[in-house]
Parts: C-alpha cells; structure tokens; sequence
C-alpha cells in the first residue's frame, strides 16, 4: 500500500535526480563555453548561486529522510518548512512552462517533461503536506 | 541566555529582510543586465531562477528567524537542522566573498564598496548568530 511516509520518500528520491540533473546539465548546456562570453564577476554569481541550489536540494533531501514524520506531522517548523518547500516547487512549475527558453525545451522534450513531472509531483507533496 | 539569543535571532532574521530588500537594488548596481547579455537565453534564465530561489531562502530564513525564534531553539531535530543548515549557508558565503569572487569586475564605486563592507559584517553576524544557535540546540 502506498502511505504519506513513502510518498515524502519518493520526494527526497526526486530531489536527489533534480540534484545529479544539476551536474549533468552544465556539460549539456555548454556552461563553460557560454559562461566564458560574461564578465568575471557574473560568471562567479553565477557559479555561487549554482552551488547554492545544489545545498539547498541536498537540505531538502535530507529533510524528507530525516525528518520524514515530522513533515508529515506538520507542526512548528516543519509547518513552515511544508509551506516553504509548496511555494517553491509551485513557483519552479510556473517558471518551467513560463519563463524557460521554448527552443531548448523543444530541443530536449524528454527531459522537459521529466521536469515538469518531477516539479509538479513535489509541488503537489508539499501542498498536501502543508494543508493536510 | 536563551533570551538574549532569541532577541540576537530576531535581529539576524531582520537583518536577512533587510538584505532581500538590498537585493532589490543589485542587479542595478552591478549592471546585471548588460553583464548577462552575451549568455544565451537559456542560462540567462537560470541565472534569475536561481538568483530569486537564494532570494527564497533568504526571505524564509528571515521570516522564520523573526517570528519563530524560540521555535528555532527548542533543541528538536528540525530546529537544530535548520540552524545548521543556515551555519552553513552563512559560514561558506563568508568565504565565497574572501577567497573566490574576484571584485575587480565590479562598477568601482564608493557605494559599492560601503556596500561591499555592511554585506560582509551582516553574513559574519549571520554565521555567528546561527552558530550559536546550533550549539544551544546541542546542548
């Protein structure tokens, strides 16, 4: 039977694809040939907001391990955790279909759906979490 | 103590606040357009996602450590990961700003640099208020 605890699970297992996707793209993409066009300074921002997403993923995966119950309990922080983490996934679902380069997702199909999926199911957890 | 460190928490909280409104005015000041217009759209794109999902996290960690502050200190796992996981996050952009951005890039102003300086002592602060926190937490 599929319970709440398994389905956090399955979050902190996505999270952890959205991380390696992370490493994969900047090859994919050619980061360092287009990083190279830019200023030093944008180029460092750039790199040091990269890192930050990545520490912020690994805290969230850590987060549905961990703290799984306490997730699913939600009370105190981990309320404001939930609501956090519904907002955030929400918000990257928009910019997905919004905001991101129409060429490169129609250049890459696959893996544009596959984000999307992966998006929206952590949107809907954490949602669910947050007015459950 | 406790209640020193909740007042020293609040204050860090409010201090994250005010950062996310100073950030308002970065792009500006460091011409992040002009900077970003040899990218191409894609990674142009990545770069305002990320920068608004740092800006995120500052307003949760702010939010959080304003409003909530002894719920950040009642030594549960969750508070102490939290703290943690600012300690961190504070700590390492101390030494982002010392040991890898390289600053000559940047507009060469006296706004800048007071800037630069205020930016400095705020995430120091920072790392120390949350690493205070945490070992509270532990004990």
């Amino acid at each position: 039977m599929i319970t709440i605890e398994f389905l956090v699970y399955w979050a902190g297992f996505v999270l952890a694809m959205i991380t390696l996707a992370n490493f994969i793209a900047p090859g994919m993409l050619g980061y360092k040939e287009n990083l190279a066009k830019v200023d030093t300074f944008i180029r460092q921002v750039f790199c040091v907001h990269c890192g930050y997403t990545v520490l912020m993923l690994v805290g969230m995966i850590l987060a549905c391990v961990f703290y799984n119950a306490e997730l699913i309990a939600n009370e105190g922080l981990a309320k404001g955790l939930n609501i956090f983490l519904a907002v955030f996934w929400g918000s990257r679902v928009i910019v997905q279909v919004v905001f991101y380069d129409k060429a490169i997702k129609k250049k890459y199909p696959i893996f544009n759906v596959m984000f999307f999926v992966a998006f929206a199911y952590l949107a809907v957890i954490f949602t669910f979490l947050t007015i459950n | 103590m406790n209640q020193y460190l909740i007042t020293t928490i609040q204050l860090a909280g409010l201090g994250q606040l005010v950062l996310v409104l100073a950030s308002v005015a970065i792009p500006k000041c460091l011409q992040w357009n002009e900077g970003l217009a040899g990218l191409r759209p894609l990674l142009r794109q990545m770069f305002w996602t990320y920068a608004l999902y740092v800006t995120g996290v500052h307003i949760f960690a702010g939010v959080l450590s304003l409003f909530a502050a002894s719920e950040l200190l009642n030594g549960s796992f969750v508070s102490t990961a939290v703290c943690v996981l600012m300690t961190v996050w504070w700590g390492a952009r101390v030494m982002i700003q010392f040991f890898f951005f390289d600053n000559s890039d940047m507009p060469n102003t006296l706004f800048n640099k007071l800037a630069e300086i205020g930016l400095v002592m705020l995430f120091i602060f920072l790392t120390g208020v949350y690493t205070w926190a945490v070992v509270v937490n532990l004990n």
